[in-house]
């Protein structure tokens, strides 16, 4: 009797140990979504897409080998963001020279220069008149002639301050509103609206503008095109008087 | 008695200055001097639609342009004028007359086939010169400042009703064909495009100088001003439209008045 309660003791345990083993029937099993559920979207290595990843995305991982890596897109990615920024800094930099004690223009050729340096030889431009004995646009052809009114602008502006406007839905961080569009001929055309408060140099009369900038890049990274509209200059009360 | 003597007196020498503005030499008529906005003052379809060349948009902006009196020859130079120049000159008959003679009842029909410099030529050999650009578009505006039109804006006129110039013709016409304008001059719009003194730049508007502008330094084409008699309607016969031709060019088109 002893003995062959031992023995059943024995299989009882050698049974238990084999089932352990032995998979479990589905019905069985406790259902494991995390695991077993499909993946709701094939991995980013497996897949890429020309568009860029969210910015909240992690990294991508590093590529996968060259036979299964698709081509990359045709045109480099162009920052238009930073086209419609870096434009306005070098709009802000025309007032940044000087007049000297015996009135020579110090530094004046310098920010011109900069400014002049991201057009082509033979950009056109549409820009405003500041002149109250000129009426209509100003059709500039070339950079000869648009120096000029840069030249002109630089000499008669100080405190700029132009803004590129932000705009905000609901959050409180807010976009650069830079709108761009690819050209069928090459380049990008980027628009931007402006806001413009400045200074006339001769009496430090303030104004405020509402602008808006059209630049045609091309793919030689030179703007090809350049118009500028501007609303009613509204003077800003709180202005040194003449 | 003494009054009387005294009140001629002061009648006289009060009309003297005013005698010596309005004398005129013979066949010129004194443009007052003042200002005037030269150049077109609106914006177009065209433009505004972004259809236009480059070129077109050679007349603007509008500028505000100061000018001293000057004289301007009522009428466009005949073949009559041009003959005489010729005969005292030696110089060449147009091509077009034949064996280099006015053709025959054309006396009193502006001169054309003549290049820049023949013109040139012709107004100094007279004591005047070429009028300027800014001297054309201001007397060709006849008083009316910021107008399109030298008679009026074309909105007023029926489509099909006659302009007052010599314009969509098979030829030139003899001037004073149609009724002056309001300088008194004749065929400033129609007849002959006429050249003028200045170099053409479809840039010059943007930085012209504002008084008595006379034009680029240099240039390659010389500007040319007003609507010919093979025009239709339409903007080249505004104004301020601009064109420009080669100064070698001799065109059956193109002829010229003279400016003191």
């Amino acid at each position: 009797m002893r003995w062959t309660t031992v023995s059943i003791l024995l299989v009882l345990l050698a049974a238990s140990a084999v089932q352990a083993q032995t998979p479990t029937p589905p019905a069985a099993r406790k259902p494991v979504p995390a695991q077993t559920a499909p993946p709701k979207a094939p991995p980013a290595q497996a897949v890429p897409t020309p568009a860029a990843p969210p910015k909240a995305a992690p990294a991508p991982p590093a590529p996968a080998p060259a036979a299964s890596t698709p081509p990359a897109p045709a045109t480099p990615a162009v920052d238009v963001t930073k086209l419609g920024t870096d434009f306005v800094d070098k709009l802000n930099t025309l007032d940044d020279w000087r007049l000297s004690m015996d009135g020579k223009e110090v530094g004046l050729d310098k920010v011109v220069d900069a400014f002049m340096a991201d057009f082509a030889p033979d950009v056109l431009a549409e820009l405003p008149s500041d002149d109250e004995e000129q009426i209509g646009p100003l059709a500039l052809n070339g950079t000869a002639q648009l120096r000029k009114w840069v030249e002109k602008y630089a000499r008669t502006h100080v405190e700029l301050d132009i803004l590129l406007v932000r705009q905000t839905e609901k959050t409180v961080e807010g976009e650069f509103m830079v709108y761009s569009k690819p050209l069928p001929w090459g380049g990008v055309g980027i628009a931007f609206p402006m806001i413009v408060p400045y200074s006339m140099r001769v009496n430090r009369n303030k104004f405020l503008e509402i602008g808006t900038v059209f630049l045609q890049y091309g793919p030689d990274q030179k703007i090809h095109r350049f118009q500028l509209y501007m609303s009613e200059k509204s003077p800003v009360s709180g202005g040194r008087e003449q | 008695m003494k009054p009387i003597v005294f009140t001629i007196l002061f009648c006289v020498c009060a009309a003297l200055p005013l005698a010596a503005q309005t004398a005129a030499p013979e066949g010129m008529v004194q443009i007052p001097a003042g200002k005037f906005w030269m150049g077109r003052d609106h914006s177009t379809y065209q433009e505004a639609a972004n259809k236009m060349p480059r070129g077109w948009r050679d007349d603007r902006p509008a500028n505000l342009v100061q000018l001293d009196a000057f004289y301007l020859d009522k009428y466009e130079v005949t073949n009559a004028d041009y003959a005489k120049f010729l005969q005292a000159t030696g110089g060449k008959a147009p091509w077009h007359w034949p064996q280099g003679k006015i053709p025959t009842g054309a006396e009193k029909e502006p001169i054309f086939n003549v290049n820049w410099f023949e013109a040139d030529s012709y107004c100094k050999s007279v004591g005047k010169r070429l009028p300027t650009e800014a001297e054309w578009e201001k007397a060709a505006r006849g008083g009316m400042d910021r107008q399109t039109y030298a008679w009026k804006d074309d909105e007023d006129a029926p489509p099909n009703a006659p302009l007052p110039a010599a314009v969509n013709r098979n030829k030139a016409q003899p001037v004073g064909s149609v009724a002056p304008n309001g300088y008194g001059l004749y065929d400033m719009i129609g007849n002959v495009i006429e050249w003028t003194n200045d170099w053409y730049d479809p840039g010059y508007y943007a930085f012209m100088p504002k008084v008595n502008p006379k034009g680029p330094e240099t240039g390659v084409y010389r500007s040319v001003r007003g609507g010919g008699w093979a025009e239709g309607r339409g903007e080249k016969l505004a104004n301020y439209y601009r064109n420009f031709s080669d100064p070698e060019t001799r065109s059956s088109t193109i002829g010229f008045r003279c400016a003191k």
